[in-house]
């Protein structure tokens, strides 16, 4: 299966002249394995049978129609299959009913479904209007990321790489180009701040041209230089990443042979404190805090919406110190300096530490939710995975119990609900699209939740 | 990975939330695979739901995602195979003279390729902003002219304009402009449903 998706990413790579070397020797033996496939790819793009299928295509599955469809063949299947535990008798009967009729009405149906989407059309594009949507059709977040540069460029990074590695140039994991170095270099005399946002329900990976890694949670931005300078290495975060940071040593040059000089924290190097004159030492600032980081793995969530920042040391060793302090003092004989498997909390200018199990605030980054809370505090970062709005039906106070949940992040949000649900019986959720046409912006989606 | 085989797993045991899964995954360029062969969206639909139930009756048998994959497009091809062969479908078969069907055993593979590449393509049309997807949807796509347009969004001709020119570079930027073969495709298009209806 993955093969069918593959090969029609390759021709659509090919088609943009972007696919790479190792691509195009995939795509030239998939060509080989038929004697249609080399005229199927040229005939592709001649004539207007591409924007016919297109137009098909949308037909089937564009704004709309797509929706009413999918809802359709779901009952359809519903219907005809011998699903267990159904909701009541009654309407079991008359569904099968239905489905006996459904085959000869069909055509029909499609019709006076098309009918009623143009009246409902220009209902909706007349006033917002709300509809029940099925959790199962609200998909999990997926590989997404705008970078934006200095001078105001904006690029939407694409959605089939994982991550971008910043260099002279910018390219993705694969080693396909995002940005030639040319179209860097009017920056290039002195560093300039370019950040890379992603948007609820994206996440995206950096690798910095120190060779340190960024993985980047959802609703996230990063701001970083577009090199290092040399004495120092400082990033800007607002929202969740982990970092892995590698210890680096020395003078500016080190940056263009980074193997001999750089130790991965990955490599089981534990950094030695203090003890290197020489170290280039790298700063994570947020709005409460700065993080002043000593070759190591850890996890900073800043979100905006929650009052408190969260650092987790996974390993090594990094010093936490509150912004308003960071001004006042050097940073050596201030904040608090953590150890692996301990967590700081900074809230306005205090800062607690605590021994937490790591794996709960970076296991996100593995494609995991293991999370453990309140259900408003799980929701919250659900909620930022799959771009829902959650309002609490009769307030905060009935959430007390705490919960311990892990979930692939790549279901559908009606499995972490499902997941929720079983948790705590009396846990009860629906779901609207708020939407309004005029506006041609997307619905808001609402996860309306009570217990 | 690990995931998707853990709701092969799920569809054994009998789990109806593991069958949405794979509806929600394959549903999409089944039903236009499906649609390309017996041309006739309804009849492509019915078809299509048809073997979800008969993935649902052999749910037992699937050891991996690439065995529910193929039996998918296997039984949906069977399917649109023997409508043509139905009284109903040779009326559709005759009024058409489809060159797809002179040889319908054609590669099916390139057609499975085709039918993703195209709800890929759709996706990136998708992304277009706001108002200039729905414009250009509703002018190319949906056959609706510049008035229609106006009339429906209630807005002004020149904004249609603007808005599909945007809209056609923006998609023409997606192929990045440097095919000649898709720009001419897409010129030859603009020519077809240019400004003067």
């Amino acid at each position: 299966m993955q093969d069918a998706r593959h090969i029609a990413t390759l021709i659509r790579k090919h088609l943009r002249q972007e696919l790479p070397e190792t691509g195009r020797a995939e795509l030239d033996a998939w060509l080989e394995g038929d004697p249609g496939r080399r005229a199927y790819l040229d005939a592709l793009t001649e004539g207007d049978g591409l924007l016919d299928d297109l137009a098909l295509y949308d037909r089937l599955w564009g704004e709309g129609t797509g929706e009413a469809r999918l809802a359709r063949i779901e009952r359809y299947i519903r219907a005809g299959g011998q699903f267990e535990a159904p909701p009541a008798n009654a309407q079991v009967t008359k569904k099968v009913r239905w489905r006996a009729r459904v085959a000869r009405a069909l055509p029909y149906a499609a019709a006076i479904i098309l009918v009623a989407s143009v009246v409902g059309w220009w209902a909706v594009s007349h006033q917002p209007s709300a509809v029940d949507i099925a959790a199962t059709e609200i998909l999990p977040g997926t590989n997404r990321a705008t970078l934006t540069l200095a001078d105001g460029r904006t690029i939407d990074l694409s959605e089939e790489q994982e991550g971008i590695i910043i260099q002279d140039g910018i390219t993705y994991l694969d080693g396909s180009r995002v940005m030639e170095n040319e179209e860097l270099r009017m920056e290039h005399e002195r560093p300039t701040l370019h950040s890379i946002t992603t948007p609820k329900g994206g996440t995206y990976q950096i690798a910095l041209p120190d060779g340190s890694k960024v993985w980047l949670n959802a609703a996230s931005t990063l701001k970083y230089p577009s090199r290092f300078s040399g004495e120092t290495r400082e990033v800007i975060l607002e929202g969740e990443a982990f970092f892995d940071i590698v210890e680096l040593q020395g003078i500016p040059k080190a940056f263009g042979t980074p193997a001999s000089n750089v130790k991965s924290s990955a490599g089981g190097v534990k950094s030695s404190v203090g003890a290197r004159v020489s170290r280039v030492p790298f700063n994570v600032q947020t709005a409460n805090q700065v993080v002043d980081v000593l070759g190591t793995q850890f996890n900073i969530s800043a979100y905006s919406d929650d009052p408190e920042t969260k650092t987790t040391l996974v390993e090594g060793k990094v010093r936490v110190v509150g912004q308003a302090e960071a001004h006042n003092h050097t940073p050596n004989e201030s904040g608090v300096t953590l150890s692996p498997g301990q967590q700081s909390t900074t809230r306005g200018s205090s800062i607690t530490v605590t021994t937490v199990d790591t794996e709960y605030y970076t296991s996100w980054k593995d494609g995991y939710f293991s999370l453990k809370g309140t259900i408003p505090e799980v929701l919250r970062q659900v909620a930022r995975w799959y771009d829902v709005e959650v309002v609490f039906e009769g307030g905060m106070g009935r959430y007390t119990e705490v919960l311990d949940v892990q979930i692939p992040r790549d279901v559908m949000l009606a499995d972490v609900l499902a997941a929720l649900e079983l948790a705590d019986p009396a846990f009860a959720y629906g779901l609207t699209a708020i939407a309004n046409k005029n506006d041609h912006k997307k619905p808001e989606r609402r996860l309306t939740v009570s217990r | 990975m690990e995931t998707t085989d853990r709701y092969v797993e799920l569809l054994r045991d009998g789990n109806q939330r593991a069958l949405d899964h794979f509806i929600q995954e394959h549903v999409r360029p089944l039903t236009f695979f499906a649609a390309k062969l017996v041309r006739s969206e309804g009849v492509a639909e019915e078809i299509v739901g048809d073997s979800f139930l008969k993935l649902w009756e052999a749910r037992g048998r699937f050891e991996n995602p690439g065995h529910i994959h193929s039996f998918l497009y296997r039984v949906t091809r069977n399917a649109c195979l023997n409508h043509q062969a139905s009284p109903k479908g040779r009326e559709h078969r005759y009024a058409e003279l489809d060159e797809n069907l002179s040889s319908p055993d054609a590669d099916i593979f390139t057609k499975i390729v085709h039918a993703e590449f195209i709800q890929q393509l759709h996706a990136e049309v998708e992304k277009l902003p706001g108002q200039q997807a729905t414009i250009f949807r509703m002018s190319y796509l949906e056959g609706y002219t510049t008035e229609e347009i106006c009339a429906a969004l209630d807005t002004t001709t020149s904004n249609v304009f603007y808005a599909k020119s945007k809209a056609l570079a923006t998609l023409k930027a997606v192929f990045k402009d440097r095919n000649p073969l898709v720009f001419v495709a897409l010129s030859y298009f603009v020519e077809k449903n240019s400004f003067f209806h």
